[in-house]
């Protein structure tokens, strides 16, 4: 049977590396989930999984077992994250401002695949990363953050160091691009449920 | 007048203004065109919450825990060396220093034009790349102390000695790298490495028995400032341009 994250917390406040060993075994999957959806690199999200354990190692007395570990590992590796993504815009608008607007953007891929061929799973989760690279690492930050946190767009203007209509300009350029992006992967949905409706 | 897409945004994600609420709902709820047109943007959306994310690999965990667990062990780093094993400190820093005199060259030499093939280019890439490794291998010892400050626990006995001539190694090889950036002209490198300097400086010349305030201070300092980050970002843009010359050299070799 395996142990719960309450058991294993009790063994790492009684000093146990083996106890930190299981919450690093059993968390850092969702943790880089959580990374590369925020900064879209991997090498990137893997510096955020092992700085957040690093963190909750250090601040584990903070921790005081008030929350659920996975939400408090959760909250620390979005804050690594926004930190690591700060960081980069404070560099790239030190060389170049125009470079913000333009950084962590990878090349669209040109062209779709044909309306029959595309399928559902893998190939949504394609063309999103394709459309989600296609965005700034601003946008993509912003976008993140509001669409999968949850942050309000207070909360998220706080987080990345921006005015609330810069925030507010960041999502919505976001938005529109994704959707740009995602319309050929909408309309083949679209065709292919008319198509099941009219067999049925 | 018709909602435009920012007002369908901010309704979708429960922004809208409190003095607009109403008027986007009653909209939205007596117009086909924008209940169509937020029924398009749903629909969008929805795609993004069902996409798989990419995976890491399969010894991930394993990984991240091989990575950690040198970084979690009680002793306190200075007595533990940098990197986790003995370092020739001196040859490290003998070796930075020349190699940070004929780093300028390579550094500027990058922005020359690259012909597969033409005489000295390949010499050219040879050196830059070994430079590019240096000046990592730098940033990454230099990551290593950065971290283990930061996790170095609350209260524990802090006295820096023995490693501290490691770091003060680094001090010289960081300061040689930083000048040479800035006579290149690659300011964000050199202010990168400023930042860093000012913290390996303050290690390297702490007192032993340093108070663990002014320990934390220089921890709030490298958090404030993103500096670990920073040095992070750098070291990768190392190795992906390590990589870059590794690549153009396979091209022209073909």
């Amino acid at each position: 049977m395996h142990e719960s994250d309450r058991e294993t917390v009790a063994r790492v406040a009684s000093g146990g590396e083996e106890g930190f060993r299981a919450l690093v075994e059993r968390h850092s999957r969702y943790l880089y989930h959580v990374a590369f959806r925020l900064t879209g690199q991997a090498m990137d999200a893997e510096d955020v999984v092992q700085d957040t354990f690093l963190k909750a190692h250090r601040q584990w007395r903070q921790f005081e077992g008030r929350a659920d570990v996975r939400t408090w590992l959760h909250r620390i590796a979005v804050n690594c994250a926004i930190d690591l993504i700060r960081a980069r815009r404070h560099r790239e608008l030190g060389t170049d401002p125009a470079d913000l607007e333009t950084a962590g953007r990878t090349p669209m891929v040109a062209g779709l695949p044909p309306p029959d061929r595309v399928v559902e799973g893998r190939q949504i989760g394609a063309k999103v990363a394709e459309a989600l690279g296609a965005l700034t690492a601003l946008e993509r930050a912003a976008f993140t953050l509001r669409h999968v946190e949850g942050l309000s767009i207070r909360e998220i203007g706080e987080s990345l160091g921006l005015k609330s209509e810069a925030t507010k300009h960041s999502i919505f350029r976001a938005v529109r691009k994704m959707r740009v992006a995602l319309e050929p992967l909408m309309e083949t949905r679209t065709r292919g449920g008319a198509a099941r409706a009219a067999q049925g | 007048m018709h909602l435009n897409h920012d007002d369908l945004v901010l309704h979708y994600y429960g922004e809208t203004p409190a003095g607009e609420r109403r008027r986007v709902g009653d909209h939205l709820a007596a117009c086909d065109a924008c209940t169509e047109e937020y029924a398009s943007l749903r629909a969008a959306l929805v795609l993004v919450d069902e996409a798989p994310v990419e995976e890491p690999g399969p010894a991930f965990e394993r990984e991240v825990w091989a990575r950690l667990q040198p970084h979690l062990t009680r002793r306190p780093w200075w007595r533990r060396g940098i990197a986790g094993g003995p370092v020739s400190w001196v040859a490290a820093g003998a070796l930075a220093a020349t190699l940070a005199v004929a780093f300028l060259g390579g550094w500027l030499a990058r922005d020359r034009t690259m012909t597969p093939g033409a005489d000295g280019v390949e010499a050219d890439a040879g050196t830059e790349r070994v430079l590019l490794v240096a000046v990592g291998e730098h940033l990454e010892r230099s990551q290593m102390v950065l971290v283990e400050l930061m996790n170095a626990g609350e209260g524990e006995d802090v006295v820096f000695a023995g490693g501290q001539d490691g770091v003060a190694d680094l001090v010289a090889a960081n300061r040689l790298y930083r000048q040479s950036a800035a006579q290149a002209g690659d300011g964000t490198m050199a202010e990168v490495l400023e930042e860093l300097e000012r913290v390996l400086v303050e290690i390297a010349n702490a007192p032993p028995g340093v108070a663990e305030v002014e320990l934390t201070a220089l921890r709030e300092r490298v958090e404030r400032r993103g500096i670990l980050f920073r040095v992070r970002v750098l070291t990768s843009e190392m190795r992906a341009r390590e990589q870059q010359t590794v690549t153009d050299r396979q091209r022209s070799e073909s």
